[in-house]
């Protein structure tokens, strides 16, 4: 059962790429004296090294990411079509933009809006507005209507009332969506994070969204971008029967073509700011030979089997460029394994190491208690187990019941193990019933790499039957 | 969307100014490295900072702000980069204030201090963390250098919170901090940011109010724009100001704060794990992340301190995922370390830890706790000593050791006394008054403690052998009967679901009836016979006063009450008292507690 878990095969894999990199890993050291040594220029200024870092951060953190998203040509143009047609033929529309995070859905559209914009205004000017929302800012209905309400209020020169009621909104949203549509101006609602607005009760404000779009009352189009891929399975069958189903598929990149991307999110252009030609040749010099190696090459492939999303990439070139010597100023191999491994957390392997030896004690004598198919069981019994251990093997380690329960409250604050319900009964700690958050493989490894961990705790967990 | 598109012209256009930026950051530079004298300086202000606890540095860096001077001048302006002294209401009133307070500082201002100066200062102050000193501070890097979010976890007591507090603090730089402990909802977590951004501190004279109301997360977007701006305004006046030709008006000098790089302003949300128990809370802890997306602004630090892993937020929920930092726990030679540190008076101490240290670190790890508990046996130690029994050379320490020894685990052994009154986070953990059990005997009064015992046994025993029990026709001999027949097997299975179960629940009558056996059958002494004596002849008086009492006893949580179940009828009652409490107030009123209890 056991290695067959994806969890299981998953740390097998990330594992078996830590000693391959380890295995090839000559040192810090002996990294940053190859790179110094790579630096034919008596010194770069600092200040030139800051302003690179600074550059690259900045491009790093800038959330447009343009560079790293695939450019979904097709998607834009169906966006395109989508608009000129509702602005043109001045009907009703709604549309899902769905697609993992950070796959470019905001971005495609607001790439497009530019350009619409810019084409409409040109045409007939004052033929469009537009209300943002975001599922997770405005997560009631009451702030929903009144976040409408302002943008409205502020597209149109009006005066925005922030005292007004849930009524008051909702009746100048119909009288507002009415006057645009005598007028033939499309109001546009983008609504970010869609699936958080199915989650509402009700779903209130969807309904009423789409159902003034039946009508010739009113002339809009809703666009709903979600990270959900069923997002629109979430919409109750009234809500439903309203909706378009037009849906937009945005997909990841591929691998292939982010591993050729990644080099030039970290390559100065000679035109910047930056003064020191010189050095900006050799800092692009340095970065691609270090692209090209082979060692790179594996860390970005155990990057990639993890996590794929651009977000996960930038993060992993973040890091990168946060660690990189200013002294030196420039990239070399360990600043990428450093991020490497700042990306590469296991987190219940690294609390395991952390626990004290009582807290060992109590979570092999879980271990051992679910080995004897007792499938609910609490401090109590816990304790019982682990006294039993004792009895038949007096330790050093045997603890009174106060002593033990406050490690297993240590053990419950970090999330080791957890009550069983969910949440604790007012019956007192020792008596709610708990369940073990880490599985066997792990606690094996946990009570293996733990530097504390006794001899006789490790042979007491590989022999269930040891008494 | 739109602003994200103005994000990227303003981007081209700061690369297009950064030849002018040039210059003057040069010069800064070069005059950070002529001045020599800084270092006595900042060592003076690392000791400064020493004595009180990180987070209440604020207030007391603040509190100097009315001492006049050069020296504090400076020695305020780098500890506390978020305080101007200024306290004008209107913007132009401000900016003069301020152009006034950086012209007197103007010479001093260094800008930030070195950043290997920095690292040296940090280590020395946080021993066993050089590799995540390090990590944070290449990920701070210098002023205006954009930052991802930064999500940092470690178990308690590990210096998360202060370690970036210090290194903000050190570095000079804007920041806010708001722990989810102290600020419970999301309003104050809110008006306490935009607060600090602001400098408005909560007074008498304003009513100790808040600068800005503000309820929702899309109110706080849009404050927290405008405070960022003037905080990043003012900061970006400063460094401008510092550098640059110190004699442009301040019109002019507006203009070209916009083109300069903002400097990033940090956002610290302490203790977001107790954002998981809110309602909303998830959801809350994903806006956040995005705040910068969200409020167009790139010049946002965010940086979340939490005792959980990542993996208790962001598994399969696709919110956006910040970079981990761990701050692991410490090992053996770094709690020697650090423990030594906190004592001056070294030697006697470390040979102290060397013998004592490795036995406790074995059940907790934790600094707060250990230290408490050291503390308490190191006294101990050192008392021959005092007394000049023992001199404190060689053969002496190996007398003191041979003399700690049998301490040592009994002060294991009574761990729970001093655990429970460390200052550690406790969560969900229900408080138990373990250490005044001794006290708690002598503060009940007689019904309560008849009552308690009453309840006690209402909880242990079956209900089908209160007959048994408490009949005077002479059950006793079935008891015995009973006890000897049961089956080993089946013992052991009853033994289990009585752990697992904790203690029964009972009726209101249950426990009235026995308590009256009890309280009658033990009426011997003079004492009892008048408690005995109210009981049977005025019965509905005593009763009332009994519900009295154990209403009280169910506000001490030494009884419990269930709810009232309209399909259950009355509710039920448990005893939560333990079994060492209920003996020891048996004990201080002679009562013989194992005969009415029916042991498995």
């Amino acid at each position: 059962m056991e290695p067959s878990s994806p969890s299981r095969k998953r740390k097998y894999a990330v594992e078996d790429e830590c000693n391959r990199i380890g295995a090839v890993q000559v040192g810090p050291g002996a990294d940053q004296r190859k790179a110094a040594s790579l630096i034919q220029l008596p010194s770069v200024e600092s200040s030139v090294v800051g302003k690179a870092i600074c550059l690259l951060r900045s491009r790093l953190c800038n959330h447009a990411q343009a560079h790293i998203l695939p450019d979904a040509q097709d998607n834009k143009r169906k966006i395109y079509e989508l608009f000129s047609e509702t602005v043109r033929n001045g009907c009703n529309n709604s549309i899902l933009l769905l697609g993992p995070r950070g796959c470019g859905k905001t971005m495609s559209l607001a790439q497009v809006l530019n350009k619409v914009i810019a084409e409409v205004q040109e045409e007939y000017p004052e033929r469009l507005c537009f209300v943002r929302l975001s599922g997770l800012l405005h997560a009631d209905d009451y702030s929903a209507l009144r976040e409408i309400a302002r943008q409205l209020c502020i597209e149109h020169r009006l005066v925005f009332s922030k005292s007004a009621s849930f009524d008051d909104n909702s009746q100048f949203l119909t009288s507002m969506l009415r006057e645009c549509a005598l007028s033939h101006k499309t109001v546009v609602f983008i609504l970010d994070d869609f699936d958080l607005f199915a989650q509402m009760s009700k779903q209130k404000l969807l309904y009423n969204l789409l159902n003034t779009m039946q009508s010739k009352e009113a002339q809009a189009l809703v666009i709903g971008v979600s990270c959900r891929l069923d997002a629109d399975q979430l919409l109750e069958k009234r809500v439903r029967s309203r909706f378009s189903h037009r849906k937009i598929l945005f997909n990841p990149p591929l691998a292939d073509e982010l591993q050729k991307i990644l080099p030039e999110l970290l390559i100065l252009s000679t035109d910047s700011s930056i003064v020191d030609a010189k050095y900006v040749e050799e800092f692009n010099c340095v970065t691609q030979d270090i692209f090209k190696s082979k060692e790179m090459g594996e860390i970005l492939h155990s990057i990639m089997a993890v996590d794929v999303s651009p977000r996960h990439l930038l993060n992993f070139l973040f890091a990168a460029v946060c660690t990189i010597d200013r002294n030196i100023g420039l990239f070399s191999l360990s600043n990428f394994k450093m991020a490497h491994a700042i990306l590469r957390r296991q987190n219940k392997l690294e609390s395991l190491r952390d626990v004290s030896v009582l807290e060992l004690y109590l979570l092999v004598s879980m271990k051992r208690l679910e080995s004897k198919e007792r499938e609910i069981y609490n401090f109590n019994t816990i304790f019982k187990e682990y006294k039993s251990l004792h009895d038949s093997h007096s330790t050093c380690d045997l603890y009174p019941q106060e002593v033990c329960q406050r490690a297993f409250e240590n053990l419950l604050e970090r999330q080791l193990i957890m009550f069983a319900d969910g949440r604790k009964s007012n019956i007192g700690i020792e008596f709610c019933p708990v369940k073990l958050l880490v599985s066997s493989y792990e606690l094996e490894e946990g009570l293996k790499s733990s530097p504390v961990c006794p001899t006789i705790l490790r042979q007491w967990f590989a022999h269930e039957e040891f008494k | 969307m739109r602003h994200t598109f103005e994000c990227e012209g303003g981007k081209r256009q700061m690369g297009a100014t950064d030849a002018e930026i040039d210059s003057p950051k040069a010069s800064k530079l070069v005059s950070e490295d002529g001045m020599p004298t800084m270092t006595g300086e900042c060592a003076n202000q690392g000791n400064g900072t020493r004595t009180p606890r990180a987070v209440n540095g604020q207030s007391s860096s603040k509190r100097d702000n009315g001492s006049p001077g050069r020296e504090t001048h400076h020695r305020r302006t780098r500890s506390r980069p978020t305080l101007p002294a200024s306290t004008g209401p209107s913007p132009d009133q401000q900016s003069s204030h301020e152009e006034e307070r950086e012209r007197s500082v103007q010479e001093g201002v260094p800008g930030d201090i070195s950043p290997d100066m920095l690292y040296k200062h940090l280590i020395d102050r946080f021993p066993a963390r050089n590799s995540e000193i390090k990590q944070l501070l290449g990920f701070f890097g210098e002023q205006t250098d954009l930052m991802l979010p930064l999500f940092i976890y470690g178990g308690a007591s590990t210096g998360k919170t202060s370690i970036i507090l210090n290194a903000l603090r050190m570095m000079n730089r804007p920041f806010a901090y708001a722990s989810c402990r102290s600020s419970h909802t999301p309003r104050i977590l809110f008006e306490s940011i935009l607060n600090q951004l602001t400098k408005h501190t909560r007074s008498s004279s304003n009513n100790f109010g808040s600068s800005k109301k503000c309820d929702k997360l899309s109110d706080f977007l849009g404050l927290l724009c405008d405070a960022c701006h003037a905080a990043a305004l003012e900061k970006a006046g400063a460094i401008s100001k510092g550098s640059t030709c110190p004699l442009k008006k301040s019109g002019t000098e507006k203009v070209d704060v916009d083109k300069f790089p903002k400097p990033v302003i940090y956002l610290i949300f302490d203790n977001v794990d107790l954002l998981l128990d809110w309602s909303g809370g998830l959801r809350l802890i994903s806006a956040l992340m995005r705040l910068s997306e969200f409020t167009g602004m790139e010049n946002l630090g965010l940086i979340f301190i939490s005792s959980l892993g990542p993996d208790a937020f962001f598994s399969g929920t696709g919110m956006l995922e910040p970079i981990p930092i761990y701050m692991r726990d410490y090992t053996d030679d770094d709690l020697y370390q650090i423990l030594l540190k906190k004592k001056p008076k070294g030697e006697l101490y470390s040979s102290f830890l060397s013998a004592v240290l490795k036995p406790f670190s074995r059940v907790t790890r934790r600094v707060t706790e250990l230290s408490e508990a050291l503390e308490r046996l190191f006294q101990k130690y050192i008392e021959p000593v005092r007394r000049g029994i023992v001199k404190p050379d060689e053969q002496g320490k190996r007398k003191l050791f041979s003399l700690i020894q049998p301490h040592i685990t009994s002060a294991l052994h009574q761990t729970s006394s001093f655990l429970i009154s460390a200052h550690s986070p406790q969560v969900n953990v229900q408080k138990r008054p373990y250490g005044d059990y001794a006290d708690l005997g002598f503060q009940l009064s007689l019904c309560s403690k008849y009552l308690l015992i009453s309840a006690f046994i209402c909880s242990r025993n079956p209900a089908t052998l209160d007959a048994t029990l408490f009949d005077s026709t002479g059950g006793r001999s079935k008891k015995r009967r009973r006890s000897s027949q049961t089956a080993v097997d089946k013992k052991e299975m009853d033994m289990q679901e009585k752990l697992l179960k904790g203690p029964g629940t009972f009726p209101l009558e249950r426990l009235l009836a026995i308590f009256s056996c009890i309280s009658a059958d033990f009426s011997d002494d003079e004492e009892e016979a008048e408690l005995a004596l109210m009981d049977h002849c005025i019965g509905v008086k005593v009763s009332s006063d009994v519900l009295m009492q154990i209403s009280t006893l169910i506000n001490a949580n030494l009884l419990y009450k269930g709810s009232s179940d309209p399909f259950e009828g009355a509710p039920r009652y448990r005893c939560n008292a333990s079994e060492e409490l209920i003996q020891m107030v048996s004990r201080s009123i002679n009562f013989p507690l194992s005969r009415y209890l029916y042991r498995l």
